[in-house]
């Protein structure tokens, strides 16, 4: 049996989009900027996933930006915003537990002169909201806070960070990283009350390489690539086509898949725990409510995550352990240890991450595997 | 026409076995050479002349020669009829060339390897002289400078006319395949690959052999050998990697042994793995990249008990060498980069919070008389996996 419990890293796409681009890529190849009958048609095929996506965070089409990814996407939420509104102030204000590619995109803000602020997190992945007010000034001009932190899994409250945000600065422009949790969680934009949200292709069973980012109809950004007219100049360079038909063909299919079996990431998530309970030295630091059914973070204490890792590896499970060895050498989780769990907690963590393209059997397979695998790891732990 | 002279150097101390040394590096620089189309290679009187190259040829040719182990120097050069004329406007080329780099004092120097040439060698090299002065002089402010000229101008006499100025330098050291062979105990980390080229340098053929501990290590520590394997292929041309699980070694000590021995028993182990594999695989020498004093297992305590592990000689170019020498080198071959990826020691579960740095070889074997050490070794060389790694 192999068991893919990295989906938080990456998801197979689906069988229907594997078999829809074939034809796609065959006869559908047109420039959608094209004059013609074969760029009209690949044109209407944008549109056509622009409300697919539009739809699915209850926005309009055309608030909606195709990228190269996640990664593009908040590089052009945060740079592109930031640029654009100079004028009103200089201030962004986040979190600790964002995904590198917002934290390097702050830290590179930084050095063009932008002041950035991490509010702190607490053990269950909160913001302090007093804080967070107290943060926010004439200053500022944007938050950015993501909807579903990709280690733990913890859903942060963005309605209310907006609400609290603009309360105290109505010009405050808020964009959140809703990457894990598009199709998974609630991602109303409406509801929200967001300007800006980046979603992407590959963690949808869509392919790698395509993003999309929400800009909301009259928000000032400026863009980061320059080139032609497409996409309002906001975004130039050709369409991802393949990747953008990938995206609406992933989104049918999960959609599907949850009418079927609303609940099924859920009851894996609880099968997985309550095998853990029967582990000695475990703890679970995924928050236990407020938390995305898809991302399930534990560590076995004493046990390093890469040899972990590895072991279940050679039982073909597959997991990750959001770890990077740093320079001192020594290999720990960051996210985990900057919401201040211990060391020991962020040296040992392994994050299962879930799919509809999972089931139960595969929880008890690997729950085996790990009794096995610990077994043979305490011989050698002194 | 202009085509590639290569000198090499240390072959022509050689007596009488010269020429076996001389055809093996015409072959390397062949097979080197490869997917050059209908080229020439000849040899004569320690000069190697590549012929019939395509412009584009040229920059693919000297990108290659530069990891060819053998070759003192070599440089692009101008070829010509063996008259004067035909000398004289060679001559102009090459030293408009050099003044292109912002040289301004020159000479010539002729060679008559072809003694029934018209003119003697001063004679030629005044006549040519006079010339470039005439042409470039005014022009350029250029003057001739014999002492210590900012450039040479070298005119060799042969069949034809070889006319050029400032050489590159080659690896230099003895051509592959004229020293027998060796195998590598390489690790992934900086100094072992630096170590197997240096050898390699010597015309030894390197094999290398690698310990593999997963899950402690994972795929990419794999790949990240596969990867140094591939950059020493450069210079070796193929390179047999042997990957040897050592995971069940590593559990066995750690369960039995004196922590303290963990990390001498299993240098040792590993070279008596390496020798068997050796002695399979016609190697003659085992190599490593120990450097005394870098780490607790390479003082000279350490090292005599590893020694005393196998009876093949154990060659350690980087014995007397520190780490910042063994770094350049590491950057100049294009390994480091590849070394310093973490994959390696990502996990320090077998290290002992003190090793003994001074062990006694009795009080280390009396450590290993607690395991079942021939079957041990038995196991990890019949899972042994081998690859070969091509340089493409």
């Amino acid at each position: 049996m192999v068991v893919y419990f990295d989906n938080a890293a990456t998801t197979r796409p689906f069988d229907e989009v594997i078999e829809g681009l074939k034809d796609f890529l065959a006869q559908n190849y047109g420039n959608p900027s094209s004059l013609h009958r074969l760029g009209v048609s690949a044109e209407k095929v944008l549109k056509e996933v622009r409300w697919k996506i539009a739809q699915k965070i209850n926005v309009n089409p055309e608030e909606i930006y195709f990228t190269s990814g996640g990664t593009e996407a908040n590089n052009l939420a945060l740079i592109g915003i930031a640029f654009a509104n100079q004028k009103r102030g200089n201030k962004i204000i986040s979190s600790p537990v964002e995904h590198p590619s917002v934290l390097n995109t702050l830290e590179h803000l930084k050095r063009c002169g932008f002041e950035v602020r991490f509010l702190k997190v607490d053990q269950n992945g909160n913001i302090d909201f007093e804080e967070l007010e107290n943060e926010v000034d004439d200053e500022t001009i944007l938050v950015s806070v993501m909807l579903v932190n990709n280690e733990t899994g913890h859903i942060f409250d963005v309605k209310k960070i907006a609400e609290v945000a603009k309360r105290k600065n109505p010009n405050v422009i808020v964009h959140t990283d809703a990457v894990q949790a598009f199709m998974k969680e609630k991602t109303n934009a409406k509801e929200l009350n967001v300007d800006l949200m980046s979603i992407s292709g590959h963690k949808i069973h869509a392919l790698k390489g395509i993003g999309a980012l929400y800009i909301k109809k009259g928000i000032n950004i400026q863009p980061i690539i320059f080139g032609g007219e497409q996409q309002n100049e906001v975004r130039p360079g050709t369409e991802n086509m393949p990747g953008i038909f990938s995206i609406y063909k992933a989104i049918e299919v999960y959609e599907r898949l949850q009418n079927e079996q609303p609940n099924k990431l859920r009851m894996i998530k609880q099968r997985f725990i309550e095998g853990l309970r029967s582990f000695d030295d475990v703890v679970i630091n995924s928050p236990l409510d407020n938390t995305s059914d898809a991302i399930l973070n534990v560590s076995f204490l004493g046990i390093k995550s890469e040899v972990l890792l590895h072991t279940l590896e050679s039982y073909n499970v597959f997991a990750s352990s959001g770890s990077a060895c740093s320079s001192r050498g020594r290999t720990y989780n960051k996210v985990l240890y900057s919401m201040g769990k211990s060391m020991e907690i962020a040296q040992s963590n392994i994050r299962f991450s879930f799919s509809y393209l999972n089931n139960l059997e595969e929880v008890d397979y690997t729950l085996e595997v790990l009794e096995k695998s610990l077994k043979f790891l305490q011989k050698i732990k002194r | 026409m202009k085509a590639i002279l290569i000198r090499y150097g240390e072959l022509a101390l050689k007596g009488l076995n010269r020429p076996l040394f001389e055809d093996r590096l015409v072959r390397n620089i062949k097979r080197k050479l490869k997917n050059l189309e209908n080229i020439s290679i000849t040899k004569e009187q320690g000069r190697i002349f590549i012929e019939n190259l395509s412009e584009n040829d040229f920059y693919f040719a000297i990108e290659r020669l530069r990891k060819v182990y053998g070759l003192v120097g070599f440089t692009i050069c101008e070829v010509a009829e063996k008259q004067v004329e035909a000398i004289k406007s060679a001559a102009l080329n090459v030293a408009l060339n050099e003044i292109q780099k912002g040289k301004k004092t020159f000479k010539v120097e002729t060679k008559r390897a072809d003694k029934t040439f018209e003119l003697r060698s001063p004679e030629l090299s005044r006549l040519i002289g006079a010339h470039i002065l005439k042409n470039l002089a005014d022009k350029y402010g250029l003057k001739v400078d014999v002492h210590n000229p900012d450039f040479e101008v070298n005119i060799e006499i042969r069949d034809k006319a070889y006319v050029y100025s400032s050489e590159e330098k080659g690896i230099g050291g003895m051509p592959l395949g004229t020293g027998g062979k060796a195998h590598l105990l390489l690790s992934g980390g900086i100094d072992s690959p630096v170590a197997g080229f240096m050898i390699a340098k010597r015309g030894v053929e390197i094999e290398a052999v690698h310990f593999y501990s997963f899950p402690y290590t994972g795929e990419k520590a794999k790949e990240k050998v596969i990867d140094l394997c591939r950059v020493l292929a450069q210079y070796t041309d193929r390179l047999k990697l042997y990957i040897v699980p050592f995971t069940e070694i590593q559990t066995t000590i750690y369960e039995k042994c004196n922590e303290r021995y963990l990390t001498i028993i299993m240098r040792r182990f590993m070279m008596k793995i390496a020798e068997r594999i050796a002695k399979e695989n016609g190697g003659l020498a085992l190599v490593t990249g120990e450097s005394i004093g870098q780490v607790a297992s390479q003082t000279m305590e350490s090292i005599i008990c590893t020694n005393a592990a196998v009876s093949m000689p154990v060659l350690r170019p980087l014995i007397g060498m520190d780490k910042e020498e063994i770094i350049r080198i590491a950057k100049n071959i294009g390994t480091y980069d590849i070394s310093i990826l973490p994959y390696e020691d990502c996990c320090t579960v077998f290290v002992p919070k003190h090793p003994k740095t001074k062990p006694k070889l009795e009080e280390v074997i009396k450590e290993e008389e607690k395991l079942d050490v021939s079957s041990l070794i038995e196991s990890a060389i019949s899972n042994t996996e081998w690859m070969v790694i091509e340089d493409r």
